[in-house]
Protein backbone atom coordinates (compact mmCIF):
# COMPACT_ATOMS: atom_id res chain seq x y z
CA UNK A 1 0.00 0.00 0.00
CA UNK A 2 2.39 2.81 -1.28
CA UNK A 3 -0.09 4.91 -2.05
CA UNK A 4 -0.60 5.73 1.37
CA UNK A 5 2.98 6.07 2.62
CA UNK A 6 3.70 7.97 5.74
CA UNK A 7 4.26 11.47 4.12
CA UNK A 8 1.05 10.92 1.85
CA UNK A 9 -1.04 10.28 5.27
CA UNK A 10 0.62 13.37 7.35
CA UNK A 11 -0.56 15.57 4.29
CA UNK A 12 -4.01 14.07 4.28
CA UNK A 13 -4.42 14.38 8.13
CA UNK A 14 -2.49 17.85 8.23
CA UNK A 15 -3.14 19.58 4.90
CA UNK A 16 -1.04 22.56 4.01
CA UNK A 17 -2.08 25.94 2.49
CA UNK A 18 -5.84 25.27 3.06
CA UNK A 19 -8.12 28.33 2.83
CA UNK A 20 -9.05 30.89 0.38
CA UNK A 21 -7.75 34.19 -1.38
CA UNK A 22 -9.21 37.34 -2.46
CA UNK A 23 -8.03 40.14 -4.45
CA UNK A 24 -7.56 41.72 -7.74
CA UNK A 25 -4.28 39.44 -7.97
CA UNK A 26 -5.96 36.07 -7.10
CA UNK A 27 -6.91 33.67 -10.34
CA UNK A 28 -9.62 30.95 -8.90
CA UNK A 29 -10.94 27.84 -10.43
CA UNK A 30 -12.78 24.58 -9.62
CA UNK A 31 -13.33 21.22 -10.96
CA UNK A 32 -14.77 18.36 -9.99
CA UNK A 33 -14.53 14.23 -10.20
CA UNK A 34 -18.19 13.21 -11.46
CA UNK A 35 -17.78 9.92 -10.29
CA UNK A 36 -17.00 10.30 -6.89
CA UNK A 37 -17.90 13.42 -6.02
CA UNK A 38 -14.44 15.21 -5.43
CA UNK A 39 -14.07 19.09 -5.34
CA UNK A 40 -10.82 20.94 -5.90
CA UNK A 41 -10.74 24.95 -6.05
CA UNK A 42 -7.54 26.55 -6.03
CA UNK A 43 -6.43 30.25 -5.09
CA UNK A 44 -3.24 31.77 -6.49
CA UNK A 45 -2.19 35.15 -6.06
CA UNK A 46 0.07 36.05 -8.71
CA UNK A 47 2.79 38.77 -8.70
CA UNK A 48 4.23 39.75 -12.29
CA UNK A 49 4.12 36.22 -13.25
CA UNK A 50 5.31 34.64 -9.95
CA UNK A 51 2.80 32.91 -7.99
CA UNK A 52 3.47 34.42 -4.59
CA UNK A 53 0.77 32.63 -2.35
CA UNK A 54 -1.73 29.20 -2.66
CA UNK A 55 -4.57 28.38 -0.92
CA UNK A 56 -6.80 25.40 -2.36
CA UNK A 57 -10.10 24.09 -0.35
CA UNK A 58 -12.16 21.08 -1.59
CA UNK A 59 -14.08 17.90 -0.66
CA UNK A 60 -11.85 14.78 -1.28
CA UNK A 61 -10.19 11.32 -0.68
CA UNK A 62 -6.90 10.88 0.94
CA UNK A 63 -5.47 10.86 -2.37
CA UNK A 64 -6.97 13.58 -3.78
CA UNK A 65 -6.01 16.18 -0.34
CA UNK A 66 -2.74 14.74 -0.16
CA UNK A 67 -2.06 15.85 -3.92
CA UNK A 68 -3.01 19.06 -3.55
CA UNK A 69 -1.91 19.56 -0.97
CA UNK A 70 1.88 18.57 -1.99
CA UNK A 71 1.11 20.70 -5.05
CA UNK A 72 0.34 23.93 -2.97
CA UNK A 73 3.70 23.98 -1.06
CA UNK A 74 5.61 23.03 -4.55
CA UNK A 75 3.55 25.91 -6.96
CA UNK A 76 4.77 28.75 -4.02
CA UNK A 77 7.64 31.09 -5.83
CA UNK A 78 7.17 29.18 -9.33
CA UNK A 79 6.55 31.28 -12.50
CA UNK A 80 3.69 30.92 -14.23
CA UNK A 81 5.56 30.06 -17.69
CA UNK A 82 7.16 27.70 -15.57
CA UNK A 83 4.08 25.66 -14.74
CA UNK A 84 2.60 26.07 -18.12
CA UNK A 85 5.69 24.61 -19.83
CA UNK A 86 5.24 21.47 -17.42
CA UNK A 87 2.92 18.52 -19.03
CA UNK A 88 0.48 17.12 -16.58
CA UNK A 89 2.38 14.10 -16.27
CA UNK A 90 5.40 16.20 -15.16
CA UNK A 91 3.85 18.28 -12.63
CA UNK A 92 2.38 15.04 -10.89
CA UNK A 93 6.16 13.45 -10.72
CA UNK A 94 7.95 17.06 -9.89
CA UNK A 95 5.00 18.40 -7.27
CA UNK A 96 3.25 15.23 -5.64
CA UNK A 97 5.94 12.51 -6.15
CA UNK A 98 4.19 9.53 -5.29
CA UNK A 99 2.44 7.16 -7.98
CA UNK A 100 -0.74 5.60 -8.17
CA UNK A 101 -2.95 2.71 -9.73
CA UNK A 102 -4.51 3.50 -12.86
CA UNK A 103 -8.14 3.31 -11.30
CA UNK A 104 -7.37 5.92 -9.00
CA UNK A 105 -5.29 8.42 -11.20
CA UNK A 106 -8.43 10.56 -10.96
CA UNK A 107 -7.70 11.49 -7.81
CA UNK A 108 -4.06 12.27 -7.81
CA UNK A 109 -4.66 14.71 -11.46
CA UNK A 110 -7.81 16.74 -10.01
CA UNK A 111 -5.69 18.94 -8.33
CA UNK A 112 -3.48 19.40 -11.30
CA UNK A 113 -5.83 19.86 -13.86
CA UNK A 114 -6.94 22.76 -11.96
CA UNK A 115 -3.95 24.59 -10.92
CA UNK A 116 -3.07 23.56 -14.94
CA UNK A 117 -6.51 24.94 -16.55
CA UNK A 118 -5.59 28.02 -14.48
CA UNK A 119 -2.06 28.85 -15.70
CA UNK A 120 -3.44 28.38 -19.11
CA UNK A 121 -5.85 31.09 -18.86
CA UNK B 1 -38.88 12.94 -8.91
CA UNK B 2 -40.18 11.08 -6.28
CA UNK B 3 -38.88 11.07 -2.73
CA UNK B 4 -37.87 8.33 -0.45
CA UNK B 5 -38.51 7.90 3.09
CA UNK B 6 -35.59 7.55 6.08
CA UNK B 7 -35.30 3.68 5.12
CA UNK B 8 -34.37 4.32 1.19
CA UNK B 9 -38.07 3.44 0.11
CA UNK B 10 -39.84 4.92 -1.88
CA UNK B 11 -42.22 7.81 -0.56
CA UNK B 12 -45.41 6.46 -1.89
CA UNK B 13 -47.71 9.53 -0.66
CA UNK B 14 -45.42 11.79 -2.73
CA UNK B 15 -45.96 9.81 -5.96
CA UNK B 16 -49.54 9.89 -5.30
CA UNK B 17 -49.06 13.45 -4.94
CA UNK B 18 -46.70 13.88 -7.85
CA UNK B 19 -49.37 11.45 -9.67
CA UNK B 20 -51.56 14.29 -9.52
CA UNK B 21 -49.60 16.10 -11.65
CA UNK B 22 -51.06 13.91 -14.97
CA UNK B 23 -47.64 12.96 -16.42
CA UNK B 24 -47.22 11.30 -19.64
CA UNK B 25 -44.81 8.56 -18.70
CA UNK B 26 -43.90 7.39 -15.11
CA UNK B 27 -39.86 5.84 -14.55
CA UNK B 28 -39.20 3.60 -11.86
CA UNK B 29 -36.29 1.26 -10.84
CA UNK B 30 -37.93 -2.17 -9.61
CA UNK B 31 -34.55 -2.52 -7.40
CA UNK B 32 -32.42 0.35 -6.54
CA UNK B 33 -28.62 -0.10 -7.82
CA UNK B 34 -27.69 2.54 -5.03
CA UNK B 35 -29.82 1.14 -2.28
CA UNK B 36 -30.83 -2.17 -2.94
CA UNK B 37 -34.81 -1.27 -2.37
CA UNK B 38 -37.18 -3.51 -4.22
CA UNK B 39 -39.89 -1.21 -4.72
CA UNK B 40 -43.80 -2.00 -5.18
CA UNK B 41 -44.16 -1.51 -9.30
CA UNK B 42 -46.70 -3.72 -9.59
CA UNK B 43 -49.47 -1.19 -7.09
CA UNK B 44 -47.35 1.91 -8.49
CA UNK B 45 -48.11 0.84 -12.15
CA UNK B 46 -51.42 0.73 -11.61
CA UNK B 47 -52.01 4.04 -10.21
CA UNK B 48 -49.81 5.64 -12.80
CA UNK B 49 -52.42 4.32 -15.33
CA UNK B 50 -55.35 5.10 -12.99
CA UNK B 51 -53.69 8.19 -14.16
CA UNK B 52 -53.48 7.42 -17.75
CA UNK B 53 -49.14 7.29 -17.75
CA UNK B 54 -47.20 4.94 -19.63
CA UNK B 55 -44.65 3.05 -17.13
CA UNK B 56 -41.21 2.31 -17.98
CA UNK B 57 -39.02 -0.22 -15.58
CA UNK B 58 -35.72 -0.15 -14.78
CA UNK B 59 -35.53 -3.74 -14.12
CA UNK B 60 -31.41 -4.34 -14.50
CA UNK B 61 -31.07 -5.22 -10.44
CA UNK B 62 -34.27 -7.37 -10.77
CA UNK B 63 -33.81 -9.25 -13.23
CA UNK B 64 -30.58 -11.21 -12.43
CA UNK B 65 -31.92 -11.47 -8.48
CA UNK B 66 -35.65 -12.10 -8.96
CA UNK B 67 -38.07 -13.60 -11.32
CA UNK B 68 -39.55 -10.50 -13.43
CA UNK B 69 -42.84 -11.02 -15.66
CA UNK B 70 -44.03 -7.90 -17.26
CA UNK B 71 -47.38 -9.16 -17.62
CA UNK B 72 -48.01 -9.47 -13.83
CA UNK B 73 -46.53 -6.10 -13.27
CA UNK B 74 -48.23 -4.75 -15.89
CA UNK B 75 -45.97 -2.27 -17.39
CA UNK B 76 -45.62 -1.03 -20.57
CA UNK B 77 -42.12 -0.84 -21.14
CA UNK B 78 -39.35 -3.18 -19.07
CA UNK B 79 -35.31 -2.72 -19.42
CA UNK B 80 -32.35 -4.20 -18.22
CA UNK B 81 -28.93 -5.21 -19.18
CA UNK B 82 -27.17 -8.47 -19.83
CA UNK B 83 -24.03 -7.44 -17.80
CA UNK B 84 -25.07 -7.55 -14.24
CA UNK B 85 -27.10 -11.01 -15.02
CA UNK B 86 -23.91 -12.63 -15.84
CA UNK B 87 -24.04 -11.97 -19.55
CA UNK B 88 -21.80 -9.66 -21.74
CA UNK B 89 -21.37 -6.06 -21.45
CA UNK B 90 -22.40 -3.81 -24.45
CA UNK B 91 -26.57 -5.52 -24.74
CA UNK B 92 -29.76 -5.15 -23.17
CA UNK B 93 -33.24 -5.22 -23.68
CA UNK B 94 -36.09 -2.61 -23.78
CA UNK B 95 -39.45 -4.56 -23.65
CA UNK B 96 -42.41 -3.19 -24.70
CA UNK B 97 -45.54 -3.79 -25.19
CA UNK B 98 -46.62 -4.90 -28.38
CA UNK B 99 -49.64 -2.38 -29.52
CA UNK B 100 -47.24 0.44 -28.09
CA UNK B 101 -44.04 -0.28 -30.26
CA UNK B 102 -46.55 -0.45 -33.35
CA UNK B 103 -47.84 2.90 -33.04
CA UNK B 104 -43.90 4.51 -32.43
CA UNK B 105 -41.68 5.54 -35.21
CA UNK B 106 -38.10 4.26 -35.40
CA UNK B 107 -35.65 6.44 -34.02
CA UNK B 108 -32.67 5.26 -35.85
CA UNK B 109 -32.52 4.33 -39.00
CA UNK B 110 -30.42 1.87 -40.89
CA UNK B 111 -29.79 -1.57 -41.77
CA UNK B 112 -32.25 -4.30 -41.54
CA UNK B 113 -34.71 -1.90 -40.43
CA UNK B 114 -37.03 -1.29 -43.52
CA UNK B 115 -39.35 -3.24 -45.74
CA UNK B 116 -39.04 -0.81 -48.63
CA UNK B 117 -37.30 2.01 -50.18
CA UNK B 118 -38.41 4.72 -52.67
CA UNK B 119 -36.98 7.68 -53.27
CA UNK B 120 -39.30 9.98 -51.72
CA UNK B 121 -40.88 7.46 -48.64
CA UNK B 122 -39.41 4.13 -46.97
CA UNK B 123 -42.08 1.65 -45.21
CA UNK B 124 -40.78 0.56 -42.09
CA UNK B 125 -40.09 -3.28 -40.62
CA UNK B 126 -42.39 -4.84 -38.33
CA UNK B 127 -41.57 -4.71 -34.63
CA UNK B 128 -39.02 -5.35 -32.98
CA UNK B 129 -36.86 -5.02 -36.77
CA UNK B 130 -38.19 -1.62 -37.23
CA UNK B 131 -36.26 -0.81 -34.10
CA UNK B 132 -33.50 -2.91 -34.93
CA UNK B 133 -31.05 -0.74 -37.40
CA UNK B 134 -27.83 -1.27 -38.02
CA UNK B 135 -25.52 -4.44 -37.64
CA UNK B 136 -26.82 -6.85 -34.79
CA UNK B 137 -24.96 -7.47 -31.54
CA UNK B 138 -25.24 -11.22 -32.75
CA UNK B 139 -22.02 -12.25 -30.09
CA UNK B 140 -23.71 -10.29 -27.38
CA UNK B 141 -27.36 -11.80 -28.01
CA UNK B 142 -25.65 -15.43 -28.02
CA UNK B 143 -24.12 -14.11 -24.47
CA UNK B 144 -27.01 -12.54 -23.13
CA UNK B 145 -29.25 -15.94 -24.24
CA UNK B 146 -26.42 -18.22 -22.50
CA UNK B 147 -26.70 -15.97 -18.88
CA UNK B 148 -30.49 -16.48 -19.47
CA UNK B 149 -30.32 -20.16 -19.77
CA UNK B 150 -27.89 -20.70 -16.87
CA UNK B 151 -30.01 -18.18 -14.40
CA UNK B 152 -33.12 -20.03 -15.63
CA UNK B 153 -31.36 -23.63 -14.85
CA UNK B 154 -30.50 -22.40 -10.91
CA UNK B 155 -34.13 -21.85 -10.85
CA UNK B 156 -34.81 -18.07 -9.93
CA UNK B 157 -36.87 -18.73 -6.85
CA UNK B 158 -33.65 -20.41 -5.41
CA UNK B 159 -31.46 -17.31 -6.90
CA UNK B 160 -33.91 -14.80 -4.53
CA UNK B 161 -33.39 -16.83 -1.76
CA UNK B 162 -29.87 -17.13 -2.06
CA UNK B 163 -29.84 -13.65 -2.72
CA UNK B 164 -32.15 -13.15 0.72
CA UNK B 165 -29.30 -15.21 2.46
CA UNK B 166 -26.68 -13.67 1.66
CA UNK B 167 -28.15 -9.92 2.01
CA UNK B 168 -29.46 -10.90 5.25
CA UNK B 169 -26.25 -12.13 5.97
CA UNK B 170 -23.64 -9.00 5.11
CA UNK B 171 -25.97 -6.67 6.72
CA UNK B 172 -26.01 -8.51 10.34
CA UNK B 173 -22.90 -8.37 10.00
CA UNK B 174 -21.65 -5.19 8.50
CA UNK B 175 -24.00 -4.00 11.57
CA UNK B 176 -21.75 -5.07 13.89
CA UNK B 177 -18.69 -2.90 12.84
CA UNK B 178 -18.80 0.18 14.75
CA UNK B 179 -17.32 2.22 12.07
CA UNK B 180 -19.88 1.24 9.43
CA UNK B 181 -23.15 2.85 8.46
CA UNK B 182 -25.56 0.98 6.37
CA UNK B 183 -27.43 2.78 3.57
CA UNK B 184 -31.27 1.90 2.98
CA UNK B 185 -33.15 -0.35 4.88
CA UNK B 186 -32.13 -2.81 7.00
CA UNK B 187 -34.80 -5.58 6.12
CA UNK B 188 -33.66 -8.06 3.90
CA UNK B 189 -37.31 -9.10 2.93
CA UNK B 190 -37.41 -5.90 0.85
CA UNK B 191 -33.65 -5.18 -0.48
CA UNK B 192 -31.97 -7.57 -3.03
CA UNK B 193 -28.91 -7.50 -4.65
CA UNK B 194 -26.52 -5.11 -2.58
CA UNK B 195 -25.85 -3.45 0.10
CA UNK B 196 -24.11 0.35 0.17
CA UNK B 197 -22.24 1.79 3.23
CA UNK B 198 -20.29 4.63 4.59
CA UNK B 199 -16.95 3.58 6.62
CA UNK B 200 -17.07 6.79 8.51
CA UNK B 201 -14.16 9.08 8.67
CA UNK B 202 -12.49 7.39 5.58
CA UNK B 203 -13.38 8.27 1.74
CA UNK B 204 -14.90 5.29 0.05
CA UNK B 205 -12.34 5.77 -2.79
CA UNK B 206 -9.94 5.31 -0.04
CA UNK B 207 -11.67 2.00 1.45
CA UNK B 208 -12.48 0.66 -1.89
CA UNK B 209 -8.42 0.81 -3.10
CA UNK B 210 -7.41 -1.29 0.57
CA UNK B 211 -10.37 -3.79 0.39
CA UNK B 212 -9.35 -4.50 -3.43
CA UNK B 213 -5.74 -4.53 -1.61
CA UNK B 214 -7.42 -7.55 0.21
CA UNK B 215 -8.86 -9.21 -2.55
CA UNK B 216 -11.55 -7.27 -1.81
CA UNK B 217 -13.88 -6.10 -5.28
CA UNK B 218 -16.32 -3.48 -4.41
CA UNK B 219 -18.00 -0.39 -6.10
CA UNK B 220 -17.46 3.17 -4.32
CA UNK B 221 -18.36 6.89 -5.49
CA UNK B 222 -22.16 7.61 -5.97
CA UNK B 223 -23.50 4.71 -8.30
CA UNK B 224 -24.62 6.98 -10.92
CA UNK B 225 -26.91 8.24 -8.02
CA UNK B 226 -25.76 12.13 -7.13
CA UNK B 227 -28.91 12.93 -5.95
CA UNK B 228 -29.58 10.72 -3.92
CA UNK B 229 -26.49 11.24 -2.11
CA UNK B 230 -26.51 14.50 -1.53
CA UNK B 231 -30.00 14.40 -0.49
CA UNK B 232 -28.37 11.75 2.27
CA UNK B 233 -25.30 13.94 3.14
CA UNK B 234 -23.01 11.32 1.83
CA UNK B 235 -19.82 12.27 0.24
CA UNK B 236 -19.59 8.94 -1.76
CA UNK B 237 -20.17 5.19 -0.59
CA UNK B 238 -18.93 1.72 -0.88
CA UNK B 239 -21.01 -1.15 -2.69
CA UNK B 240 -20.70 -4.49 -2.21
CA UNK B 241 -22.97 -6.53 -5.09
CA UNK B 242 -23.69 -9.72 -4.76
CA UNK B 243 -24.45 -12.69 -7.21
CA UNK B 244 -25.18 -16.09 -7.44
CA UNK B 245 -21.84 -17.18 -6.65
CA UNK B 246 -21.24 -14.81 -3.82
CA UNK B 247 -21.17 -17.52 -0.60
CA UNK B 248 -20.87 -15.62 3.52
CA UNK B 249 -17.29 -16.68 3.66
CA UNK B 250 -16.66 -14.10 0.69
CA UNK B 251 -18.82 -12.08 3.43
CA UNK B 252 -16.25 -12.77 5.95
CA UNK B 253 -13.61 -11.96 3.91
CA UNK B 254 -15.05 -8.47 3.44
CA UNK B 255 -15.28 -8.05 6.89
CA UNK B 256 -11.72 -8.95 7.77
CA UNK B 257 -10.59 -6.69 4.79
CA UNK B 258 -12.09 -3.88 6.61
CA UNK B 259 -10.62 -4.04 9.55
CA UNK B 260 -7.49 -2.81 7.22
CA UNK B 261 -8.65 0.16 6.74
CA UNK B 262 -8.50 0.46 10.38
CA UNK B 263 -4.58 -0.27 10.34
CA UNK B 264 -3.83 2.16 7.77
CA UNK B 265 -6.37 4.98 8.91
CA UNK B 266 -6.28 4.53 12.18
CA UNK B 267 -10.22 4.99 12.57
Amino acid sequence: MDMYREDVMDHYEHPRNQGELVGDDVVTERDSNASCGDMVQFFLKVEQGKIVDVKWKGIGCAITTAAASKLSEYLVGKKIEDIRKLGEEELVKKAIGFEINLGRSKCLTLPVKVVKSLCRS
Amino acid sequence: MVGITKEGQIDQQDYAEKLKLKPKMVAIVQVSNALGTINPVKEMTKAAHRVGALVLIDGAQAVPHMGVDVKKIGCDFYAFSAHKMLGPMGIGVLWGRREILEMMSPFLTGGGMIKEVFTDHSTWADVPEKFEAGTPNVAGAVGLASAIDYLEQLGMEAVREHDKEIVGYSLEMLAQLPNIKILGTHDKSTRSGSVSFEYMGVHAHDAATILDSEGVAVRSGHHCTMPLHNHLGVVASIRASFNVYTTKEDIDTLVTALGKIKTIFGK
